[in-house]
């Protein structure tokens, strides 16, 4: 992601006149994929406050695509009053608390996944074509399931939704990571050997820090599943709060407006994380910096 | 690393291992087939019994690292086969002694037997899933992907002005955007390809512009120099120099393609796909269908997966491959 | 103002209990759904005390993807509320849970069409898109279906059926009435919100399953074997088999008032609700949607055997003809066992045989 970042000031000008017009173009797309229905409810009979199509295209009370007046309507609905449980931004932070625990759970299996896979042929045999496979179990219906195997040993809560962004999310810290101990320059490692480094040596001063660029590239890509996982736990175990809860909820209410708004909510989470690793990569390995 | 021991060579092991796999398959096979279906007749010992799976458990792991040494096509492909087979024998045999109802955990005896019993629908489904709306979404969202990445690349106001907002979308979690898909554009399979498409779409557009600007200042010098053309700058050094990002990318996004299928399936289907099948079946307590419709997935994954695999090693120039 | 009022009744009636000096047993209870007027009787007998006096801490859980049922077997749960299907099916598939009340005695499933669609007669079904919702709610829909001789996409073992099924998540709104021609609506809930789209009773042609004999009854309270064998419920000295009695006997405590005092249930109602009691779309209200439901949900207890005074008790005629009805149609493969219901529980909730 560094990469793509060019430097931010001559970067904000294009980004502007993009959102303008994607701005500018929002109003007639939103009539155009709103007038269809708001035609069809209007020719099934339905009683509405509004005459036209186009009249009722931006005030449908299930619009496919909300006006803007809708969108700020509800984002204030949602959002206050800010401490409640039931507004979004205290959701938002449950979401991410289970995420980041999901990651942190997910690094440690991962990281201890990689030494294995790097340190045992055997083992990288017989289980690596697994791990692949594990990640193509759709989650979203095991995660039912694996929630009500641990409620039965009392895990509740919190941790089952980290478990299972956990779940998704250690597997490509596995692969960034073996590969980054993999990928020690070679003559190097001879010199350790004519050093006759012990391996724990070796690991150490050569292997975790030539790991370090692997392993957070991984930890990019982790993260966002990872916030995948914790949402889709949510809609799918018992929760009290979350973002996955105001999904599922707002879902069966049929509040699209309030689907757009959590959707945005769930963005800037996202983005707010993959920024967090981001400052984190900067700090523990300042050299990487372009 | 370690010098190349063959199994071969050392014929002794070859027998331990051999031996090894022998009980631990055979065992498992044997107490799986020993203890009652859950269900039928009085639950047995668990306790007891578990102590007995787990040591033949890893008996059975001794011999898949004994199986796993050398170089031959077997210590490759078997170690991972027997990894398999122990832990099916091994998950049947605990599911018979714990007496687990097969409304709460199948054994995989049962969900074998579902997956040919329902094969007809089971398969119907996995076409929806697979091919309607994992590979078609897939495709469309490369192509789509691929054709932005190069106006990105072409266009610096683009790369300035469009890219940082790909980058920003492909960290949004996409589950949160398929019910508002899935109703904009309607229940039947193609809002579900559309969800694949754009959770494929912008992976694939930041890993190619990624490669596509991986190009080394010293081989563009080089193509300027020899007074190429950017036409063939383009073929010659930014596609080849492109092709292991975007490779990259791809694999991320077959398995993502799969799951999220899945998962805009659990926002309304008109009744086909495999997620409408798990999600039907799992209120049925028809948990054995639900598991043969999870394996039918993992192999459509996999397979899927493979097939990525596969154009990546026919495509790509051996030092290039990621 | 309303709010206040409750909240400082509960806490009165909480001080004024002599319950609340002894400690109390936490039970953990698994609703079908979300919070609403639904299950007005829990949250009345909870908000009144009425848990609290029998020496319970009663917590609901908010309902997932899960079935209550398998939160319930696992003992995530201690009980739980669901239908009379699902409970059987679930029985059938080796699940030890046991029925100990019945709330509702007799069925709110419908399947709505518009008028205008010239839909008169379940006949006139054949070749129609239904939308049903999944996980175990769709079985009124698959019964009426299979009583006029229809097969849907729902059945697994099918591979041409005459009714497609849709299946959708709850809300009529993503499907009627463009998309499917008819919807699944509960009486108190769905029908409701399909007036809220501009959709008036009068343009809508509702077909209740309990007339045409599919009258598979619904909200219910079940626990497992494990739970009512126990002798010691989590250490409380008492049995499990006291302990669903005493909550059975609260919470139909909680019904009789709420479907007496339907105003203050719904007010009740309205304070465990997040965002789930409105009904369709982002204008209507919640306090007129609640309403609404509780006046339905009485109709649904106010019933059978509740008309005789005896409420939360399963008729054994309907008990028995709901068994030969999910018999015929296969969703039954045998008659349940006879543990998959106790009347013991209720007698001892309410002194009555």
């Amino acid at each position: 992601m560094t990469a793509l970042r060019p430097s931010r000031a001559a970067g904000l000008g294009p980004m502007l006149i993009v959102a303008l017009i994607a701005a500018a173009l929002y109003w007639p797309l939103m009539l155009a994929a709103n007038v269809g229905p708001a035609g069809r409810t209007l020719a099934s009979g339905a009683e509405l406050e509004c005459r036209t199509a186009l009249a009722c295209a931006s005030q449908l009370r299930n619009p496919v695509v909300p006006a803007p007046a809708q969108l700020a309507q509800g984002f204030m609905r949602l959002s206050t009053p800010v401490t409640s449980p039931l507004a979004l931004p205290y959701n938002v932070g449950v979401t991410a608390g289970e995420t980041l625990l999901g990651l942190l759970l997910a690094t440690v299996t991962g990281i201890g996944l990689a030494l294995l896979l790097v340190a045992s042929r055997a083992f990288e045999r017989a289980t690596l074509p697994w791990l692949v496979a594990s990640q193509t179990v759709p989650v979203v219906a095991i995660a039912p399931m694996l929630a009500v195997l641990l409620g039965q040993y009392g895990v509740q809560g919190f941790l089952p939704k980290a478990i299972i962004a956990a779940y998704i999310a250690f597997f490509p810290i596995a692969v960034g990571m073996s590969r980054g101990l993999r990928s020690a320059d070679p003559l190097h490692l001879d010199l350790m050997r004519t050093y006759h480094a012990s391996s724990a040596q070796t690991y150490r001063l050569l292997r975790f820090p030539a790991s370090l660029p692997h392993l957070f590239t991984a930890l990019k890509v982790a993260v966002t599943s990872a916030l995948v996982g914790s949402i889709v736990a949510e809609i799918s175990t018992i929760s009290f709060s979350g973002l996955g809860k105001m999904l599922a909820e707002n879902s069966r209410a049929s509040d699209t407006v309030a689907l757009w708004v959590i959707m945005g909510y769930g963005a800037v989470l996202g983005v707010t994380l993959v920024a967090l690793v981001n400052a984190l990569e900067r700090w523990v390995t300042p050299w990487s910096r372009r | 690393m370690t010098p190349a021991r063959t199994a071969a060579a050392r014929p002794g092991a070859a027998l331990l291992t051999a031996a090894a796999l022998l009980v631990g398959v055979g065992g498992l096979l044997l107490v799986a087939l020993t203890l009652p279906v859950p269900g039928d007749g009085t639950p047995p010992n668990a306790r007891l019994w578990l102590a007995g799976i787990l040591a033949l458990l890893a008996v059975g792991a001794v011999g898949v690292r004994g199986a796993a040494q050398g170089e031959s096509r077997a210590a490759r492909t078997l170690p991972a086969a027997f990894t398999l087979l122990l832990a099916v024998l091994g998950t049947e045999a605990l599911l018979r002694a714990y007496a687990v109802p097969a409304g709460l955990i199948p054994t995989p005896g049962r969900v074998l037997s579902a997956l040919w019993t329902a094969r007809t629908v089971l398969l119907q489904d996995t076409y929806t899933t697979f091919v309607l709306e994992a590979l078609l979404g897939f495709v469309a969202g490369t192509v789509l992907g691929l054709g932005l990445a190069l106006l990105v690349v072409r266009f610096r106001f683009l790369e300035r002005g469009l890219l940082p907002y790909a980058a920003l979308f492909s960290s949004i979690p996409i589950v949160a955007l398929a019910p508002v898909i899935v109703k904009a554009v309607g229940l039947d399979w193609p809002s579900k390809t559309v969800v694949v498409a754009v959770t494929v779409l912008f992976p694939v557009v930041v890993g190619a512009v990624r490669g596509l600007q991986s190009a080394s200042r010293l081989h563009l010098d080089l193509m300027h120099t020899y007074a190429a053309t950017p036409a063939q700058t383009f073929r010659d050094v930014r596609v080849p120099g492109a092709l292991p990002f975007v490779f990259g990318a791809l694999k991320v996004a077959s398995t993502l393609a799969l799951i999220s299928a899945i998962v805009a399936e659990f926002f309304g289907t008109n009744g086909h796909g495999l997620g409408f099948r798990i999600q039907i079946e799992v209120g049925r307590f028809g948990l054995d269908i639900v598991w043969a419709a999870i394996v039918l997935a993992s192999v459509a994954g996999i397979a899927f997966f493979a097939l990525v695999s596969a154009a990546e090693t026919r495509l790509l120039p051996r030092a290039g491959r990621s | 103002m309303k709010r206040g009022t409750i909240i400082l009744a509960t806490l009165l009636l909480a001080a004024a209990s002599p319950a609340s000096a002894q400690k109390l047993v936490p039970v953990k209870v698994q609703l079908k759904w979300f919070p609403q007027a639904q299950f007005a009787g829990f949250f009345v007998a909870q908000a009144k005390g009425y848990y609290k006096a029998e020496g319970l801490d009663v917590q609901f859980l908010p309902t997932g993807d899960q079935s209550p049922i398998q939160t319930v077997a696992t003992g995530t749960a201690d009980f739980g509320t669901t239908w009379i299907t699902d409970l059987l099916t679930a029985r059938q598939q080796g699940i030890p849970v046991v029925h100990i009340a019945q709330l509702f005695q007799k069925s709110g499933y419908t399947l709505v069409a518009l008028k205008s669609s010239g839909i008169k007669t379940p006949a006139d079904f054949k070749g129609k898109r239904v939308g049903v919702w999944p996980s175990g709610n769709e079985y009124p829909a698959v019964a009426l279906l299979k009583k006029y001789g229809m097969t849907t996409s729902l059945d697994s073992s099918v591979s041409n059926p005459s009714v497609q099924a849709v299946t959708y998540p709850f809300d009529p709104s993503i499907v009627f009435p463009d998309k499917v021609d008819l919807v699944s609506a509960m009486t108190y809930n769905e029908v409701d919100q399909i007036v809220g789209l501009g959709y008036p009773l009068d343009k809508l042609q509702i077909f209740n399953a309990s007339d045409y004999g599919i009258n598979l009854l619904e909200d219910l309270m079940f626990t497992t074997e494990r739970t009512l064998a126990n002798r010691n419920f989590k250490g409380s000295g008492m049995s499990g088999e006291d302990i669903a009695a005493k909550l059975v006997r609260a919470t139909l405590k909680g019904w009789n008032y709420a479907v007496k005092n339907q105003k203050e249930a719904v007010q009740i109602v309205l304070v465990n609700c997040g965002n789930t009691c409105k009904g369709s779309g982002t204008r209507s209200s919640a306090a007129s949607h609640q309403t609404w439901q509780m006046t339905e949900v009485a109709k649904l207890y106010n019933a059978g055997p509740s008309l005789k005074g005896r409420a939360g008790y399963l008729d054994p005629a309907t008990y028995k003809a709901n068994v030969t009805l999910l018999r015929s149609l296969g969703i039954l493969k045998a008659d349940p066992a006879p543990a998959a219901v106790t009347y013991r529980v209720w007698e001892k909730a309410t002194g009555k045989k």
